[in-house]
């Protein structure tokens, strides 16, 4: 049974292929992959997970704004709910933008095993560091 | 999913797939093991020769390259020339220059001394098309991508970083592996800059030892 729920947000399906065998890393995760803001939103009312997921350059917005905005927008909506960027962004400004409204900013360049302990650190709970 | 699963990697528009950042991966350690090569051979601490002779594989770890520069940091805080420009390399000339730092206005210059000291605890800061960034090229585009690295601090109190700008008509942000891509070039070679600084200066001291004795 699974004990977490994680909601990813990413247009791109080859990199929500490769998270989902990343993902199968911990038998306890139950993972979600979605493509678009409308069906991650349609999901999050279905199910709430533990931590949702969001790329930031979604279909194919250069300037990284649709997916700032709905991590932001998330974020007033469930003020609860933890919000993770993972995007091939690492622009200054986006990240101080974001600091508030989310838990953790990674990049898609990552080592799979520091991503993978960082993920359980926030689906435990633990007190989150910026990568 | 959705029918956007039937077209994958650069044809529908992901720079940022697996298999493209796998390749630009082999492509970065490729050109870096033949940098550190490159300067394996180089002997004296002279950064234009060394950007001459590097440059054409900066410009495969960074693609799109349009501007690059060496900047250095005084940490003194009472000196005046606290700010200097080291090399400028463009892509289209065929030989790194030098660029007085006077050619920068005063706003620049600040954004550039905020930038340097904060990049000191982040190594390898970018910021993707934000107009308050100082125009270090008079291009034709609005729109350019910066990005700033810490190569090496000097025995002479100064510190040096490494910038590169885009500058391209299509948006092309730089994207989190390039930044590492640039993060592992300067730190190559700034430790070979450090080291040769460094050794020329004992040589030198070395040879002064000689000469002094020799005069006795």
């Amino acid at each position: 049974m699974p004990e977490y729920s994680i909601l990813h947000l990413d247009d791109n399906p080859m990199f929500l292929e490769q998270m989902a065998v990343l993902m199968k890393f911990n038998s306890s995760i139950y993972y979600r992959p979605v493509q678009d803001p409308a069906d991650a939103k349609i999901e999050l009312e279905k199910e709430m997970p533990d931590l949702l997921i969001v790329d930031l350059m979604l279909e194919n917005d250069w300037d990284a704004l649709n997916g700032a905005d709905f991590a932001e927008d998330t974020h007033n909506l469930y003020p609860d709910l933890k919000i993770m960027i993972l995007s091939a962004r690492s622009d200054e400004d986006i990240r101080r933008r974001l600091k508030k409204s989310i838990v953790h900013y990674a990049t898609k360049d990552f080592r799979p095993s520091s991503f993978k302990k960082k993920l359980l650190e926030i689906l435990n709970g633990k007190e989150m560091t910026d990568e | 999913m959705s029918e956007k699963t039937d077209k994958r990697g650069i044809e529908a528009g992901f720079n940022d797939s697996p298999y493209q950042m796998i390749m630009a991966f082999q492509e970065q350690n490729g050109a870096l093991i033949e940098m550190m090569d490159m300067l394996d051979k180089q002997r004296l601490y002279d950064l234009e020769d060394i950007f001459d002779k590097i440059r054409p594989l900066l410009k495969e770890i960074i693609p799109d390259l349009a501007t690059g520069f060496i900047i250095g940091k005084k940490e003194q805080k009472n000196k005046k020339d606290r700010i200097k420009y080291h090399v400028t390399f463009e892509s289209n000339e065929s030989k790194p220059s030098l660029k007085k730092i006077d050619e920068l206005d005063k706003n620049s210059i600040n954004i550039l001394k905020t930038a340097m000291d904060e990049e000191r605890s982040k190594h390898g800061m970018c910021w993707n098309y934000i107009e308050e960034m100082p125009k270090f090229i008079k291009g034709e585009h609005e729109k350019q991508a910066f990005a700033l690295c810490w190569m090496c601090d000097h025995p002479d109190d100064e510190s040096l970083f490494i910038g590169i700008v885009r500058d391209i008509p299509k948006k092309r942000p730089f994207l989190s592996h390039e930044i590492q891509g640039l993060k592992m070039t300067s730190k190559i070679i700034g430790w070979y800059s450090n080291y040769a600084f460094v050794h020329q200066l004992l040589l030198y001291d070395v040879y002064k030892r000689g000469a002094d004795i020799e005069t006795r």
